[in-house]
Parts: structure tokens; C-alpha cells; sequence
């Protein structure tokens, strides 16, 4: 899809930096310029934005906008209103909210430290199923914070011990062979 | 930006999780993230890959084609983390380990809008 036609809402390039500020606040784009010239650009993926609120700062990223205050009632996230039956616990759920929210951004979420599923051993030569930990490839650069993102690349080139093929890519633990 | 096509050998029979694999799996699923929850059963379908590569050689991007050329998966794209974007190897890697063939962008990107 090419975006020539349409005013994306905020562009980042491939590296996570800005290179448009159209005003949105909705949608964020990854976006390429048109490698066939002209104005236009290139989307290469596209989140819906989301927002949270904390004694932070104001930060804002692929995807994200941390703003320094707290919300109105109108922009409360429902979703983390676990305790509303009283003030108090209101409070202690937006508190947890913006907490979560923001320690999403600055880690890049649990996926990019563990997740499972279909892989490749490189060792072994052959698809398997397995656990990864560490981001994999250029995905570390979703991680907002910049310890954070040592950290992971650290946890990336940890291996589990012994020979096998199992344990012998760094990052991997391959379950059995697909 | 540079671009391979590749397919890797074909397994004859499809193999099935057995029953323990299945547990393993059911516990894993339910603890952890799964890496591409709209694609991991079509994985094992794809038939040849394409995959974008950046300045360092690593991969970038990746489409999955079935055995008709069809478009059947993309990632990274929404919550799907990737395949080969989510391993270790580079450019040169795919060259030797699965005789992968230069393709150009504009094949590529043409691939890549297919699915949205």
C-alpha cells in the first residue's frame, strides 16, 4: 500500500525516528519513501496509538504517547478499572494503569524478553518448536529504554548449558524438531 | 535494502504434535506470548519465503508464499513478531544454507500489499 493518497497520522522511519508530525494521534506509521519517487511514502507497518499518563514526562514514540498529568475522567481506560467501587481503589487502579503503561513502553513488552512458538535451529538445520528470550534481529529497537535494551541484547546471547542442539542458539530453546 | 527468495526442503509427510508435545505446548501457550498468533499454524505451509534484508544483513522483513505463489503470511505485521526475524541469521547465511536467489523490491513490496 502506498500512501500518497492518504495524510498518515505520524511517520516514523524504519529506526524508530519521527519524519512527520501531521497532528494524529491515533494511528503511527513506519513509513519508506517511495522508492518509485514522488512525494509519496511507503507503509511498512502501522499501530494504533496508545496513550497513558503519569508523572513521567512527555514522551512519545512508535506507538506510544506518555503525557505528564493525570487524565481526565473522559480518557480513563476502562480496562484497568479493576477497583472503582471506591475512590481509594480507582485511584490505586489508574495508578497501576499508568505504571503498566509505561513500564510497556520502556521494556517493549513481554514479548520481546520470552515468547513461544515456531523457529528455526540453526544448529540443527530444521523448523522446530521452541522459547525464545531476547528481542531477535532489529526488534530491540522497540524497546523504548535504552538499560533496557542493553539488557535484552545481553538476555539475547545467553545460552541455556550442555551440547545439544536444543540449547546450542543463543537465545533458544527448541522444544522438539517440527 | 536487499531481497532473497528461498525455499526450504519440503518435508514429505507433515509431521503432528503428539500427545506430550501438545501438553508442552498447551502450557507454554497459556504462560507465554506466542510469537505469531495469526500465523504460526500457516508456517508450516509456506512453501518459499521471502525475505528483506537491512544495511547489516539482517532480516528485516519477511513473506511467506504457499505453493502457488499465494501470499499466506507477512511479519513482523501486527502482533506477529516474525520467523526468520526472529533468528540469527544474515544475508550471506541464506545464500549458502538454502541456495536463496536475489529478488528485487519491487517484488517484494508488490507481496507484501497483497495482505493487509
Amino acid at each position: 500500500m502506498h500512501s500518497g493518497d492518504m495524510e498518515p497520522d505520524n511517520g516514523y522511519d524504519e529506526n524508530g525516528k519521527k519524519i512527520n508530525d501531521l497532528g494524529g494521534d491515533k494511528t503511527d506509521y513506519i513509513l519508506r519513501k517511495n522508492p518509485f519517487g514522488g512525494d509519496g511514502y511507503q507503509i511498512l507497518d502501522q499501530v494504533n496509538v496508545e496513550h497513558s499518563y503519569g508523572p513521567y514526562g512527555n514522551h512519545e514514540g512508535y506507538g506510544y504517547r506518555m503525557h505528564n498529568q493525570l487524565p481526565s475522567p473522559g480518557l480513563y481506560d476502562p480496562s484497568f478499572d479493576f477497583a472503582a467501587s471506591s475512590v481509594g481503589g480507582a485511584v490505586a487502579g489508574k495508578a497501576v494503569g499508568f505504571g503498566v503503561g509505561y513500564f510497556n513502553k520502556a521494556t517493549g513488552g513481554l514479548k520481546q524478553w520470552v515468547r513461544t512458538g515456531s523457529s528455526y535451529s540453526i544448529e540443527g538445520g530444521f523448523k522446530t518448536y521452541s522459547t525464545r528470550w531476547g528481542a531477535g534481529g532489529n526488534h530491540w529497537k522497540k524497546i523504548g529504554n535504552s538499560t533496557s535494551q542493553k539488557w535484552n541484547k545481553s538476555f539475547r546471547q545467553t545460552k541455556l548449558p550442555g551440547n545439544n542442539w536444543r540449547v546450542q542458539d543463543p537465545g533458544h530453546f527448541h522444544w522438539w524438531k517440527k | 535494502m536487499k531481497y532473497l527468495k528461498f525455499s526450504l526442503p519440503i518435508e514429505v509427510k507433515k509431521k503432528e504434535e503428539n500427545f506430550s508435545q501438545k501438553i508442552i505446548s498447551k502450557i507454554l501457550k497459556t504462560i507465554l506470548p506466542i510469537s505469531n498468533p495469526d500465523f504460526e499454524n500457516r508456517i508450516d505451509d509456506v512453501k518459499h519465503w521471502l525475505v528483506e534484508f537491512d544495511e547489516e544483513n539482517i532480516p528485516t522483513r519477511e513473506i511467506g508464499l504457499d505453493g502457488d505463489s499465494e501470499v499466506i503470511l507477512k511479519m513482523p505485521h501486527k502482533k506477529n513478531y516474525g520467523f526468520w526475524t526472529d533468528n540469527e541469521l544474515f544475508y550471506d547465511d541464506f545464500i549458502s544454507r538454502f541456495s536463496a536467489v536475489e529478488v528485487d523490491r519491487i517484488a517484494f513490496d508488490a507481496k507484501w500489499n497483497v495482505l493487509n
